[in-house]
């Protein structure tokens, strides 16, 4: 069995981001593994370790500097790597393709995991595409994955805590969500055995991909500016409390 | 969440530009799985643990701190979690041998990682670094049936280790302790006696304490002739290395104290109740001379805990002065509409920037070159070049120790004036880096001890000829700067300072073994002091030196460090080296009134 698990590298969610010509950021900040893709290659792990014969492929889209995200993977447990080597931005339309296009050069897959977002762009969109365009049924925010010879029951997550389970015929598409597992830091031994194996470079070009009629692009990036503006509560004690009970709840939503 | 800790650049500039990590790979079989890719990923990784688990537990370690609770010492909540974390990942053991459960990782490249985690959360990684020492000494001196039952044990992290040297009447005077050891009939020894300030002595994050413990047996010589070293483990280890009985081995309290609140200090009666038995590691009488065996490492160790601190204060003090807005800029002052500038304009913050950054610089390359010797110790063909290395390791070791952690607090305090009133309120993470280096500079041989062992013993160890090996290597840097044309006459002032200190330590040496003796000794703390400047002057020229070459094909974004570079050595000739000409002139003086003073004439 085929397990490919999508990663992305991405800056530290610590970076302090700095925009550049307001469409890029500086890159001269920590890239790390996508958070969200550490539960999925922890997932991809433990379903491999109880099929015979079976592997987890990492694969990555990026500038070469990507690959240490790959090793990364690997050190966590994947046993080999593709690297689609790229120094252009992709939309999620031909992010998938791309995937897609690696995936079917290396074998065939079972199981395709995806963190359900990268932290960076949160597109939210690369599973679904990958599922439509192999044809295979997609979940996301997966909090738990059973996986059989040829299906998987998986819990998928929803908005406001509510949670449904679905079962999803093999081989399907997984988006990763926080609640999944919690990730292990490699252990030394994995890091320094991660670098004997292998990661296949493959060249955007190389891999002919048909492009989109629709794209997508970046016109302007801005930073969050946090509005603050500092408001006088008066009166008395009971009623100062009253009020700020009153925007605790509605407007902070915090109790 | 900081991003950064410590300068990540800088490290892989010492590590692969300076010191070329990688190529040990090449040299020997040991270290063929570690070359730079690998050890790039490892530090990565290490700054990943520092930053994720082991600094937010840093201040919640400091406020809660260790308790003492009905004979029990309880750790920092967290700390228990972040130490299984530790574990799991096997980093306890970087450098050791892979048979007993090491990484056989060369050390220096392991120099990086242990500055994160030191940088993180130091006094909860004195747990595991007493541990590794520890661990050491069985390896050193083990049984094979000791080895066995507390090694693989200890290099895992499952048991804790310590170091029970300390006693009420001997502290710096080891000599002096009254713990004593009488033979048993199975060959195992009673132990009795009190020790205290044992760091790690007692806590509840692993299941049992091993305390390599210094003791006298019975009819022993007096002094450090008679001492001998003993395994004490906290509970007693049945021969299939399960857990037995307790070994009336006490904690009897816990201290409180000015910094490393997160790391417990604790007295420890042995044998109160007659029931304590450890085994001899090694041999009888001997207990010292295994102690000197690791104590260069444990005090280059406590070189990195003070380097540490001042790595993060550097980082946190650099940031901030980034970002805080205050004041005009000088040349502004007069100008009403002037705006406020963030205060890394102001050229005092510039210069106690620039501080913070000579000493941190030299001081990492300092340290990483004492662990570089190490590695190329290990590595050596010839008997020679082995004895060649280990000779640097010995004389450079109390500069390590000593003048680093000096200038480490010192770094630590400038941290604190670039923080201004904030650097002193404890929601800033400056003030207790202050708090918590203070102790590197008295433990593990105070730095007083420190500058006596350099003066005492390390200048003229083997008839002088490491330190003569030494300038040698020191010279060689500067033959290479001055071929460089805009290096050349910083190189020539510090080719001049190599000589003069030549000439003072031949000057104190001779002292030493004069009727000037005290004065000497009076005199060698700021010996010690003016030998780490020039190791300074060293590090940085060499520095230097690698930064002039690679300038011309840098990559844009490495122009601004490589610039740096230049100007640390710029500010370093200009600014430091004529005060260590000055400290130069005192140490020739050779001051005797501080021995000729009269103990009544200080106030009474
Ligand atoms: C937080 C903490 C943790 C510690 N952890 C451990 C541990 O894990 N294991 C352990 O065994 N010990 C430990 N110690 C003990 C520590 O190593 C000693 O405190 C240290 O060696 C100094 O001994 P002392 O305190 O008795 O000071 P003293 O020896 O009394 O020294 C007082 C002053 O006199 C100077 N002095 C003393 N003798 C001489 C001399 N002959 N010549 C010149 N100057 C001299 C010293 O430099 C110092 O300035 C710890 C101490 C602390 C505070």
């Amino acid at each position: 069995m085929q397990i490919y698990v999508c990663v992305k590298h991405v800056p530290d969610s610590a970076a302090n981001i700095t925009i550049l010509d307001k469409s890029r950021i500086d890159e001269n900040v920590t890239f790390l593994l996508n958070p969200y893709d550490e539960h999925a290659i922890t997932e991809a792990v433990r379903i491999r370790d109880t099929f015979q014969e079976s592997e987890v492929i990492a694969v990555c889209i990026g500038k070469d500097d990507a690959e240490k995200t790959i090793r990364s993977a690997l050190a966590m447990g994947a046993d080999r790597g593709l690297l689609v080597s790229s120094n252009d931005d992709h939309d999620s339309i031909e992010t998938a393709r791309v995937l897609k296009a690696a995936i079917e050069r290396t074998g065939e897959p079972a199981l395709i995991f995806t963190g359900k977002e990268s932290i960076d762009a949160e597109g939210m969109q690369t599973m679904f595409r990958l599922g439509a365009l192999f044809d295979f049924p997609v979940a996301t925010n997966v909090i738990k994955i059973d996986v059989d010879e040829t299906r998987a029951v998986i819990d998928s997550e929803l908005s406001g805590g509510n949670v449904n389970t679905y079962e999803l015929s093999l081989p399907c598409v997984v988006g990763a969500g926080r609640g999944l597992n919690t990730p292990k830091y490699p252990t030394f031994p994995d890091i320094v055995k991660s670098r004997k194996k292998t990661v296949k470079k493959f060249i955007f070009a190389d891999l002919n991909i048909e492009p989109s009629k629709a794209s997508m692009s970046i016109v302007e990036l801005e930073p969050l500016k946090q509005a603050r503006s500092p408001k006088e509560i008066t009166g008395d004690a009971s009623i100062v409390a009253q009020k700020i009970l009153t925007i605790l709840k509605e407007e902070a939503k915090v109790i | 969440m900081a991003q950064q800790i410590v300068d990540r650049r800088d490290i892989d500039f010492v590590l692969h530009e300076q010191f070329m990590a990688g190529d040990f790979a090449e040299k020997h079989e040991d270290f063929a799985d570690f070359n730079k890719k690998t050890i790039d990923m490892i530090v990565s990784e290490a700054r990943t643990f520092a930053i994720k688990e082991l600094l937010p537990t840093y201040k919640e370690g400091d406020e809660q701190g260790c308790t003492f609770k009905n004979g029990e010492v309880i750790t920092p909540e967290s700390f228990k979690r972040v130490y299984d974390l530790l574990n799991e990942a096997e980093w306890l053991a970087m450098v050791e041998d892979p048979e007993w459960g090491g990484q056989g990782m060369p050390r220096l490249a392991s120099s990086a990682a242990y500055e994160y985690f030191n940088a993180a959360n130091y006094p909860f990684m004195m747990y595991a670094g007493l541990t590794h020492g520890a661990g050491k000494l069985v390896e050193s001196f083990g049984t094979d049936e000791q080895k066995e039952l507390f090694l693989k044990k200890m290099y895992s992290g499952e048991w804790t280790g310590t170091m029970m040297l300390t006693e009420p009447g001997a502290g710096s005077d080891v000599g002096a302790l009254t713990t004593t050891a009488t033979k048993n009939d199975d060959g195992t020894y009673s132990i009795k006696g009190d020790k205290i300030f044992i760091s790690g002595g007692d806590h509840d994050i692993a299941d049992n304490i091993i305390h390599p413990t210094l003791a006298r047996i019975e009819g022993a010589p007096e002094g450090t002739k008679g001492i001998s070293l003993f395994l004490v483990p906290k509970i007693r280890v049945n021969d299939d290395g399960s857990l037995g009985e307790p070994n009336d081995v006490i904690c009897t309290g816990i201290e409180h104290k000015l910094g490393i609140h997160g790391n417990s200090t604790c007295s420890i009666a042995l044998g109160g109740k007659g029931e304590c038995v450890g085994t001899l590691l090694g041999e009888e009488n001997k207990g010292m001379k295994a102690m000197f065996l690791m104590m260069n490492e444990a005090r280059l160790l406590v070189g990195y805990q003070g380097f540490a601190c001042a790595s993060a204060s550097y980082i946190h003090a650099v940031n901030y002065a980034r970002e805080r807005v205050q004041g005009k800029n000088l040349l502004e002052m007069m100008d009403p509409a002037a705006q406020p500038v963030t205060i890394i304009n102001h050229p005092d913050v510039r210069r106690q920037l620039m501080e913070m950054k000579v000493y941190v610089e030299g001081a990492r390359s300092l340290l990483y070159y004492v662990n570089y010797c190490s590695d190329m110790a290990k590595i050596a063909e010839t008997e020679e070049e082995r004895e060649k290395y280990e000779g640097f390791i010995e004389v450079l070791t109390p500069i390590a120790k000593g003048y680093v952690t000096d200038r480490a607090f010192d770094i630590c305090s400038q941290g604190v004036q670039v923080y201004g009133g904030y650097g002193y309120i404890e929601e800033f993470p400056v003030a207790q880096l202050l708090r918590d280096c203070r102790i590197t500079m008295i433990y593990e041989g105070t730095n007083g001890v420190q500058a006596m062992d350099l003066l005492g013993r390390k200048l003229g160890l083997k008839k002088g000829k490491p330190i003569m090996d030494l300038f040698g290597e020191m010279l060689k840097t500067v033959a290479n700067a001055k071929k460089i044309p805009s290096l050349e006459a910083d190189a020539v002032k510090v080719e001049e300072l190599f000589n003069k200190l030549v000439e003072v330590a031949l000057h104190m040496g001779q002292a030493a073994m004069s009727e000037k003796v005290l004065s000497a000794f009076a005199n060698a703390h700021p010996l010690m002091d003016a030998t780490g400047d020039v190791m300074m002057a060293w590090m940085l020229l060499w520095r230097a030196t690698i930064a002039a070459t690679k300038l011309e094909k840098a990559k844009k974004k490495d122009i601004p460090f490589y610039e740096g570079l230049l100007k640390s050595l710029t500010y370093f000739v200009d600014a430091k080296l004529p005060i260590t000409i000055g400290r130069m002139n005192g140490l020739m003086n050779t001051s005797s009134a501080a021995v000729d003073i009269d103990a009544a004439s200080f106030p009474s």
